[in-house]
């Protein structure tokens, strides 16, 4: 990453009269490139198959940040730049159809996850498919049907309450994983929650509900993240 | 009929069809959301270990079927090695998750064919 000092000169440049056209693309191809660690960190928990688009539109708000950057300000070109790359991506995750769970199936989720809570509760023990089946309203398509919906919508929102959970960061507990050792930049790049929760599944060996009940956290949530753990680790492995 | 079986070329895009399988029959063989749920990653694992022991052109081929309370899955392709490497080592953390999940796991080259057979038990 550029740093701060270099980024201001750089963008000093870029707005004299004198400069040409093609310098100034030269300058603001050098800002994206020496930012493209910060917005990968801002996509670090979405969709491995949307991952070259989300450059795309991370990109496009580091070129939103070089026109609007007030080097006056008492604040970094990347902090300013990182409220951009934010508002672009939450932009495209609120517009992109693609993404979205229809209401009625949002509803079913809903109905399924007090049923299984409830159900867990009352009998310390998750229910079988055929006993949510008998608590909630609903047929087995539209059941099969939210559940899809679940696994494959892990867009993480960025004010997603359940990635601001406190947890102490788990960083370490690969360092003895040999296995692990080709997808230590993915696991780096996780926030403390999901390495947190990628070490209680396949290191501690714990089951999604007991991490659910240990995280303050329902077991379709948990399921949720790690589905897009596992993703975004496969696609380190296979973009080596 | 308790089971399904299906034929697909070894391409990354079919990996949504095999999870979605994974979850019918996951929920014939009534298992608990998380059994679901692993049953869809096992399949998915599965399927990723024969895409990287297979020929680009081959097929992969998958059994699935539903027993009270487990998800069993069979599934094999022609294999371009003449032996399997050491598993743990070629996988890496395919095979810690893979091992995690199932209750029964089973990789293993017969007559140029590797086979991966595997069961996703509900625990309660």
């Amino acid at each position: 990453m550029l740093s701060a000092g270099a980024v201001n000169a750089l963008i000093v440049e870029l707005r004299s009269p004198d400069v040409t056209t093609s310098r100034a693309d030269e300058i603001k191809s050098e800002i994206v490139d020496g930012h493209q660690g910060l917005i990968r960190h801002f996509i670090r928990l979405r969709d491995p198959q949307l991952y070259e688009d989300l450059v795309q539109i991370g990109t496009i708000g580091v070129l939103a940040a070089i026109d609007k950057f007030d080097i006056g300000r008492n604040v970094s070109f990347g902090t300013f730049a990182g409220e951009l790359i934010k508002g672009e991506l939450s932009h495209f995750y609120r517009d992109d159809g693609t993404i979205r769970i229809s209401r009625s199936v949002q509803s079913h989720l809903g109905q399924i996850r007090t049923a299984q809570d409830s159900f867990v509760e009352q009998n310390n023990a998750q229910p079988s498919f055929s006993e949510l089946e008998n608590c909630v309203n609903l047929s087995r398509g539209e059941i099969l049907n939210a559940l899809q919906a679940n696994y494959s919508t892990h867009f993480s929102s960025l004010s997603d309450p359940d990635l601001h959970i406190d947890v102490a960061d788990s960083r370490n507990e690969f360092d003895f994983i040999d296995e692990w050792e080709s997808v230590r930049p993915a696991i780096d790049l996780l926030t403390p929650l999901d390495r947190k929760i990628l070490g209680m599944r396949f290191i501690e060996q714990k089951k999604q509900g007991q991490i659910a009940n240990e995280l303050n956290m329902n077991q379709m949530a948990v399921s949720r993240r790690l589905t897009a753990i596992l993703e975004q680790l496969r696609h380190e492995v296979n973009t080596e | 009929m308790t089971g399904v079986s299906l034929c697909v070329p070894n391409q990354a895009e079919y990996l949504r069809v095999i999870r979605q399988i994974a979850m019918v029959v996951g929920a014939k063989a009534d298992l608990t959301l998380e059994a679901l749920d692993e049953g869809q990653l096992a399949s998915d694992e599965a399927a990723n270990i024969l895409m990287k022991f297979a020929q680009p052109e081959d097929s992969l081929y998958f059994d699935w079927e539903a027993q009270p309370g487990s998800l069993h899955l069979r599934s094999r392709t022609r294999c371009l090695l003449p032996v399997l490497p050491d598993l743990p080592e070629a996988l890496e953390y395919a095979w810690v998750i893979i091992s995690a999940i199932t209750s029964e796991l089973d990789i293993f080259l017969d007559n140029g064919e590797v086979h991966v057979n595997l069961a996703v038990t509900s625990t309660r």
